[in-house]
């Protein structure tokens, strides 16, 4: 298992590289430097800034130098908010964001699982369409759309809970969470009905059933392990979808996270912020995606041999 | 119990008619029995339709306003009334319409052609080609690459090209993976070695044995893969990050109509159910498709 | 007297019926069925596919697939209580505890996800209170009574771990650790190789007299419930045909379907089988030092040997001999890594271009599963001419369409069937079409890979017959590869025996029949002789 791991980690750590190389490069493209849409400043107060910032460098040198950085920690300045680090701001931003994407993903396992359980073990049926037809709502009501309408609804109309900020008021953070999960729940209560009815039809179960085993029994003990493995495939791109979701989220509910960050550097302008965040976001969906393809190895004897023999 | 087993009768006992039914015409007929892809495959077509002909069929023109208006709720002259500008709101959604539309299909036809042809080619040859080009899938697939979009857009003017090729760009690594399974599955049939076995080139074997039974999943997947790219259209459109004015998307109009959802809620009501209506009817076409093109199901209701 | 009677039957059967919903036409799946199972016998249930054999078993027990509606009527009574009236508790009390179940399929009928020693144990913590070491202590117990070796150490490894056989043994395992009265194999040995399947047999044959069990023997090999059945049921459509001992069934068969069954076993060698001549220059294939590589594995070993015009070489092996990837690098479906393959003293394996189009004109092959060997969109016309139309033969689209006409008619197909597609065919119709497009082109060399193992044995016999006549009709040769000797000896002039990638026998049928002098060879030709009896 720890070598299966060490091999995934140098197997992400070029994707890494080139996020960084690519991201870096990238922005060195941008037409117009950053300090171009201010009014307009004296060139040798470009000059100046463009020293401090060690922007006249040549661009190699340049790109050795951040990466130098890079593996201090340091992302460096924040272009737009003169002498605070974009390590700061990554670091008031950062944890709002993940204590989101955790509250999200629990709504989308809780939610989804009970939904695709409810509806495989009695498919064709109401308990089977209901669910479904309410994850397809679910997939096609974007987050865009339903943030907003669970504002409208359960935070003006009803006045039930506040409809912005995170950790401010009590109950803030229970909209945001609903809107960034209920389109993955719904997503993995399809996936979750699908696996077990492929499981519930495999000659296995029968022979489960042929020993007499109670129904509760084959569910939980013969068809979860196996109808489970769709949705633990899906639990890489669903972090990373969680991730890039919380932009709109925060957005909408004015959280102070990393997305918000984002989304404001890109308007703004603020290259060094706009790649600190890029990066590592990237490293963070990196990372998890390889946690989450270990644990899929782990749940699966055959897997677990296969990667053995490698 | 399998199939097979309780299967006995000879198919051909007790038919009439001298031509069968291809695949294609049962899965046709399996796909009419479906009330929900029927309707969506209509609401598609509606769609289409209208897009193509907007500039026929719109009540106003694209860039009518009438200031003195301001924002008034639906009426006779303005059947879904007009935004904050005067704007009536149906001509925006029917223009705006032509670019969600529009997105959805190009971004779908990039990923479609890049995946087909990359994906043919790995399964067929399968072996070292094969393993270099599915590791260069597996790499690009791990790069995060919704981020990068977003990180394209922003540094670059945001054009059509650019939304279409970064879109496709991400798509294509799916459908490559979803037509190398395929390729390779049917490969492994016996019909494609009897057809090396009777001498057939390898062209005349891609083309007549191997892409006409690779179509179905790949159907299948662009209709799914259709409502992915119009939501991450809409997406970054909402953020502020896709379709520019003048143009705008659906996408566009939700993000205008979350600001004034409050005073003017039909803004934001009708471009989310025309969003919300299309990517239902996309989704239960390919889920139908999806049925209908399963050998294991069959006309008259699920099989196996 | 009445309670000795009792005593005799554990399970009694009255009248079943059983319907699939979903059918249009009321057919049912299985159609009026009485039987008993007296105690301690072994019960034989015979039928081809679709004869309503496995249906009738789970029927009994609530087996059937729960999502799939069905109907079942009728009486079944299991020592004193009535299978269909018990609810669905007292039912899982009988199913695993009194009633055991091996099923056809070791593969799937495990599930990947648990180790076996955990599975095997499951019912008997289910059933009873038994402590988990003390099930583990039963459990590797009788793992070594049902032959896993080392079954202490193995008791944790998953199912792929284990071969075929292995799993057969675990599952046979699992039925049998609450000392059930009954036991229901479906199919036990049909997914297994001769060898392996002669070992399962005396496997339930022993814990069957060891435990004084009942068993119902399920099979479509005639062969293997002629060995091991005292009392057989032969099943037809759903409908029991003939039932009675073992001798009556197959020495005195009265229902014609019986008899048309038996008839269609092979038991004789090919009728005036082809006088070699010594004369070397009448060579078609000359097959020399053939070598393929699977990773680091020889799946083909050294193999040399030559085919005269106009004879035919069955060979046989089991699963994993390397028969069928020696056939697939002649025709190079597989690439050789050694050797050459003459025919008419043209290099096959090197030859490119025209050299190598009219190669394949005159080497064709016919595969095992006749629904995968049709590509499903194409008609039966298309794919007959597809072979006709890419080697020239005919020009103009008249004559090409009167020919497929008469291959349809040379094979046994109507006319009217020459614009359907594969799935609108059985599987020997399929086969049929597969046969057709095979001679399309006239060839001189017929490949033929488990032609029948995929078909019921009726069908079997049928298939056999054409490829038979045809030899002869169109002065073919024919290599004829199979796992089934009784069916190799029916068609072959010669016999080559391969086993873990060698020609390990090569010689007239009839000498090897009667002579076998290669030990894989003598267990093989013993199976197929104590079957015939």
């Amino acid at each position: 298992m720890i070598r299966i791991a060490l091999n995934r980690i140098l197997q992400g750590i070029p994707v890494l590289f080139v996020v960084i190389t690519v991201t870096f490069f990238l922005i060195r493209q941008a037409p117009g430097g950053p300090f171009d849409a201010e009014r307009a400043l004296p060139p040798e107060v470009i000059k100046n800034l463009e020293a401090t910032y060690r922007l006249d460098a040549p661009v190699y040198q340049q790109y050795f130098d951040y990466l130098g950085n890079l593996l201090k920690g340091d992302f460096g300045p924040s272009f737009r908010y003169p002498g605070r680090s974009v390590t700061e701001l990554i670091a008031t931003g950062l944890p709002i964001t993940l204590e989101l994407a955790v509250y999200a993903l629990a709504v989308a396992l809780v939610l989804g699982l009970l939904a695709g359980l409810l509806a495989a073990t009695r498919p064709r049926t109401l308990q089977d369409y209901l669910p479904m037809a309410l994850a397809m709502t679910g997939i096609c009501l974007p987050t865009f759309l339903l943030g907003p309408l669970l504002v409208l609804v359960f935070g003006i109309w009803f006045e039930w809970l506040p409809v912005s900020g995170w950790g401010y008021a009590p109950g803030d953070k229970i909209l945001p969470s609903l809107t960034l999960g209920l389109a993955y729940a719904a997503v993995i209560a399809r996936l979750s009905r699908g696996g077990l009815l492929e499981v519930l039809s495999q000659n296995y179960i029968r022979t489960a059933r042929a020993k007499g085993l109670s129904t509760p029994t084959i569910l939980f003990r013969h068809a979860l392990p196996g109808g489970m493995a769709p949705v633990i495939a899906y639990l890489g791109p669903a972090i990373a979808g969680l991730l890039t979701g919380s932009f709109v989220v925060e957005t909408i509910f004015q959280i102070p996270g990393l997305g918000r960050f984002y989304v404001q550097a890109a308007f703004n302008r603020d290259y060094t912020m706009i790649m600190g965040t890029t990066i590592l976001l990237s490293a963070l969906i990196v990372v998890l995606n390889i946690v989450a393809d270990l644990v899929s190895i782990k749940l699966n004897p055959q897997l677990r041999q296969k990667h053995r023999h490698e | 119990m399998n199939n097979k087993m309780l299967a006995s009768h000879h198919p051909l006992d007790g038919q009439d008619g001298e031509y069968g039914q291809s695949l294609w015409s049962l899965a046709w007929a399996k796909l009419r029995k479906n009330k929900l892809a029927m309707f969506g495959l209509g609401v598609i077509v509606f769609m289409t339709i209208i897009a193509v002909l907007t500039p026929l069929l719109s009540p106003y023109p694209q860039e009518a306003q009438d200031l003195t208006l301001g924002a008034v709720p639906p009426s006779a002259a303005h059947w879904l009334g007009t935004d904050t500008l005067g704007r009536d709101l149906l001509t925006r959604l029917m223009y705006g319409g032509r670019v969600s539309l529009l997105v959805g299909f190009a971004a779908t036809a990039v990923a479609l052609v890049i995946g087909i042809l990359w994906g043919t080619i790995a399964g067929y040859f399968g072996g070292i080609i094969d393993a270099a080009m599915m590791r260069i899938v597996d790499i690009l697939y791990a790069l995060p690459f919704m981020i990068f979009v977003i990180l394209l857009m922003v540094v670059f003017e945001r054009s059509f090209l650019l939304l279409f090729l970064a879109i496709g760009l991400i798509e294509w690594l799916t459908m490559a993976r979803i037509v190398r399974a395929q390729v390779m599955n049917i490969r492994r049939q016996e019909y494609i070695s009897a057809a090396v076995v009777t001498g057939l080139s390898r062209r005349q074997i891609i083309f007549r044995h191997i892409m006409p039974n690779v179509i179905g999943p790949v159907i299948v997947y662009v209709t799914l893969t259709i409502p992915g790219v119009m939501l991450f259209e809409a997406f970054l459109s909402f953020l502020g990050l896709g379709v520019q004015p003048p143009a705008s998307s659906w996408g566009v109009l939700i993000s205008d109509g979350v600001e004034t959802m409050e005073e003017y809620p039909w803004l934001l009501i009708f471009p989310g159910i025309a969003l919300s209506l299309t990517l239902f009817s996309l989704n239960f076409l390919g889920d139908g498709l999806r049925d209908a093109l399963d050998p294991r199901t069959t006309v008259d209701g699920d099989g196996g | 007297m009445e309670t000795v009677d009792r005593m005799k039957s554990l399970l009694e059967v009255n009248n079943l019926f059983v319907q699939f919903a979903g059918s249009d036409n009321k057919e049912y799946a299985v159609e009026d069925v009485s039987f008993e199972v007296r105690r301690g016998e072994i019960l034989g249930i015979v039928g081809e596919s679709g004869s309503g054999k496995s249906v009738t078993c789970y029927s009994l027990l609530g087996l059937l697939p729960v999502n799939g509606s069905h109907t079942v009527n009728g009486q079944a009574r299991f020592d004193q209580s009535n299978l269909f009236g018990l609810s669905d508790k007292s039912l899982r009390e009988i199913r695993g505890k009194r009633i055991g179940m091996v099923f056809q399929d070791p593969m799937s009928a495990l599930n990947p996800y648990m180790s076996i020693g955990d599975q095997v144990m499951e019912p008997l913590l289910h059933h009873t209170q038994t402590s988990k070491a003390d099930a583990r202590v039963r459990v590797i117990q009788l793992l070594e009574e049902v032959g896993i070796e080392d079954a202490a150490k193995r008791i944790d490894d998953y199912p792929h771990m284990f071969s075929g056989g292995m799993r057969q043994r675990v599952v046979i395992a699992m039925a049998l650790i609450m000392e059930p009265e009954l036991l229901i194999a479906d199919e036990p040995t049909s997914a297994l190789d001769v060898t392996t399947q002669a070992h399962i047999i005396a496997l339930i044959k022993d814990a069957q007299s060891v435990r004084d069990l009942s068993v119902i023997f399920i099979s479509h090999d005639l062969g293997v419930v002629r060995n091991i059945a005292d009392r057989v049921l032969v099943m037809e459509k759903g409908q029991v045909v003939e039932q009675g001992e073992n001798w009556q069934i197959f020495d005195r068969p009265a229902h014609p379907y019986t008899q048309k069954l038996l008839a269609a076993i092979p038991k004789t060698a090919k009728p005036n089988a082809f006088q070699f001549q010594g004369a070397n220059s009448l060579d078609l294939l000359d097959v020399k030092n053939l070598e393929v590589r699977y990773a680091d594995q020889l799946a083909v070993d050294d193999v040399s040997f030559t085919m005269r015009r106009g004879e035919v070489l069955g060979i046989v092996g089991e699963s994993g001999s390397g028969k069928s990837t020696l056939s697939k690098a002649i025709v190079r479906l597989t690439q050789a890594d050694r050797g050459e393959v003459l025919f008419e003293g043209v290099p096959l394996l090197t030859s490119k271009g025209e050299v190598l189009r009219s190669l394949r004109k005159k080497v064709q092959m016919v595969f095992q599963d006749p629904y995968s060997s049709l590509n499903p969109r194409m008609t039966a016309f298309e794919i007959i001419a597809e072979p006709i139309q890419l080697h020239g033969l005919n020009t103009d689209p008249k004559s090409t369409a009167k020919k497929v006409v008469r291959l349809m008619g040379d094979v046994g197909l109507p006319e009217t069937a020459l614009h359907r597609y594969p799935h609108e065919f059985s599987g020997g119709q399929c086969q049929r079409i597969a046969i057709a497009r095979a001679i399309a082109a006239a060839p001189q060399l017929l490949i033929a890979d488990e032609p029948v193992s995929a078909l019921d044995v009726t069908v079997q016999a049928e298939i056999l017959e054409l490829l038979l006549v045809l030899v002869k009709a169109m002065n073919l040769t024919m290599i004829f590869i199979s796992h089934d000797m009784a069916v190799v000896r029916y068609v072959s002039d010669r016999v080559a025996v391969m086993a873990s990638g060698r020609l390990v026998e090569l010689g007239e049928t009839e000498q090897v029949f009667s002579l076998p002098s290669h030990r894989y060879t003598r267990a093989l030709v013993d199976t197929v002789k104590s079957e015939l009896g």
